[in-house]
């Protein structure tokens, strides 16, 4: 009986000690994650101009309902955008995965002594910030300037409105995309596969593993935790692809249609028709197709379980 | 940059070459295999150098060389020092010295991030996952959701809420959004929950070990790794960040 007690004091101090440890960061998640991503939302089902209904001192846009959806989706630019980034999300989803963990994994079970060399130079490009790094790329993919000119000239483009054709568009900003955004993910698997103690992959190696079985069978799983968040985040970064068709149509004086993705076309809406409302319904619409590759993930692989 | 990178990744010098030094390793000389194995390895690495290098080599190059000879000379070149000495005098003369501002700007915003960052994403990630309290799931499904929500549909409401606030055009109004983190507070969660281990936890409390110090003298120490991750990560977010100062 006074065991009990004891153990249920002590379990109710760590419970009060888990909101202590997270309180400051749920202060600022409130202020600047749900506060403004609640008012996007509310954004979504309001009208931009229409009779405001006062409640005291506060005065709220008028309802709209779902008409805000109704009218993006019919937009004539909506389902080709979306199409452009389930294609560009299907070729850059496998690259990442294979890749990140193909060189992850590489590099742990190499030579030891490069690793940090190695690691440093993958990641240099994510220091670069997001802007320049397109631009860096608007004279990679220039025949004529770029110094992949030999690397251009096997797929035969000679000249940049080849190499920006509209089929192209997808793959290009992959390999952007992936030049920019593997580094970082890299040191974090490496982080993650450092984690694992020298014992399991020791015994692993007395049972007869070899280099290939020791990486699939036992460090892969080990990092699962890891991998499934990089496929979340990486399939959300990825349905709001933004600067790459961005600044590749500016510069390339309009061979990227400003509307090429789903993101491009909430930020068309905002600035070019001022209507922040067709512009939010559209991210609400990136937020629920990221939410349910998120929803699936995370039960697939118990992320949220802890034992 | 690469202390901070190098840092979480130092472990004990056991098994330096894994690949070359196998379990088969004989005094000596190597087997052929794994010389092959070994020579795979480098080309494979040194050609994802270069894709990811080749780039950054250009750009570092640029400066150096004039429009024209960007346009017409070996992509690789190396233009001239004037050239190079030009360009910095021009962009430096540019508003009358308004790059110094900006770098200086740049550089407290992103210190004042990370540390306001690591202060809360690292004891967050260590309470939600190392401690069982009601809602524990429901605010780490609210920290994926806003982290999967479009930030650029956020840049209007923050707005908004910094004049709400009266903080719009002080340097809080940058500072305190980047201190918050949840990409920092994922990584920490995932850290702790996949590598500490509960009864080492436990073991400190028994030895009488309040919750504050089982985290301080316990579970930070072992957390070095993740901390330097999170704190580089921020940094670089922060440095490189565009939309939300403007």
């Amino acid at each position: 009986m006074l065991g009990r007690t004891r153990r249920t004091g002590r379990a109710g101090g760590r419970n009060r000690a888990g909101y202590a440890f997270v309180t400051v960061y749920l202060v600022l998640l409130i202020l600047f994650g749900v506060l403004p991503t609640a008012y996007a939302v509310y954004l979504a089902f309001t009208k931009a101009a229409g009779r405001r209904v006062s409640v005291g001192p506060v005065s709220f846009a008028q309802w709209a309902g779902l008409s805000n959806f109704f009218t993006t989706g019919r937009d004539f630019r909506f389902l080709p955008a979306f199409e452009h980034i389930a294609v560009y999300l299907a070729i850059w989803l496998v690259v990442l995965v294979v890749l990140v963990l193909g060189l992850a994994l590489l590099l742990h079970g190499g030579v030891r002594r490069a690793l940090p060399f190695f690691r440093f130079l993958f990641y240099l490009p994510g220091a670069l910030a997001g802007s320049a790094s397109v631009l860096v790329w608007v004279f990679m993919l220039d025949p004529s300037i770029s110094p992949w000119h030999f690397a251009l000239s096997l797929f035969h483009y000679s000249s940049m409105p080849q190499a920006l054709a509209p089929g192209h568009l997808p793959a290009i900003f992959a390999v952007i995309a992936f030049w920019t955004g593997a580094g970082g993910w890299i040191v974090v698997m490496n982080g993650a596969l450092n984690n694992i103690s020298e014992e399991v992959i020791d015994s692993a190696k007395i049972d007869g593993a070899n280099a290939w079985q020791l990486a699939i069978r036992i460090k892969l799983p080990l990092i699962k935790r890891w991998i499934v968040f990089m496929l979340i985040l990486a399939f959300a970064a990825g349905t709001q692809l933004f600067v790459e068709p961005q600044l590749l149509g500016a510069a390339s004086l309009g061979m990227v249609s400003p509307t090429w993705s789903p993101n491009q076309l909430a930020y068309y809406l905002a600035t070019q028709n001022g209507n922040f409302n067709y512009a939010a319904s559209i991210s609400v619409d990136l937020l629920i197709v990221g939410l349910m590759a998120a929803t699936l993930l995370v039960f697939r692989s118990k992320l949220f379980q802890i034992d | 940059m690469d202390r901070a990178t190098a840092q979480p990744l130092r472990k004990k010098p056991a098994a330096r070459a894994s690949l070359a030094a196998g379990p088969t390793r004989r005094r000596g000389r190597l087997p052929s295999r794994r010389v092959g194995a070994l020579l795979v390895w480098f080309i494979v690495m040194l050609a994802f150098t270069g894709f990811f290098v080749v780039p950054v080599i250009w750009l570092f190059l640029a400066p150096t060389k004039t429009d024209h000879q960007l346009v017409y000379w070996n992509p690789l070149a190396l233009g001239s020092f004037h050239t190079f000495l030009r360009t910095w005098d021009e962009i430096y003369a540019f508003q009358a010295h308004e790059l110094l501002v900006w770098l200086w700007n740049s550089a407290r915003y992103s210190v004042g991030g990370v540390f306001l960052a690591l202060a809360c994403a690292v004891p967050a990630g260590y309470g939600l996952a190392l401690t069982q309290f009601i809602g524990r799931k429901v605010l780490l499904s609210i920290t994926l959701i806003v982290m999967i929500m479009p930030a650029s549909a956020l840049v209007l409401p923050l707005f908004l809420e910094m004049n709400l606030l009266h903080l719009s055009n002080s340097a809080w109004s940058v500072v305190l959004p980047f201190g918050f983190f949840p990409f920092g507070v994922y990584l920490s969660y995932i850290f702790f929950s996949s590598t500490i281990a509960k009864e080492l936890l436990a073991a400190a409390r028994v030895d009488g070990c309040n919750e504050w110090g089982v985290f301080r003298h316990v579970a930070l120490p072992l957390a070095r790794p993740i901390v330097a991750l999170v704190g580089f990560f921020e940094f670089v977010s922060d440095w490189t960040n565009f939309s939300s100062p403007s």
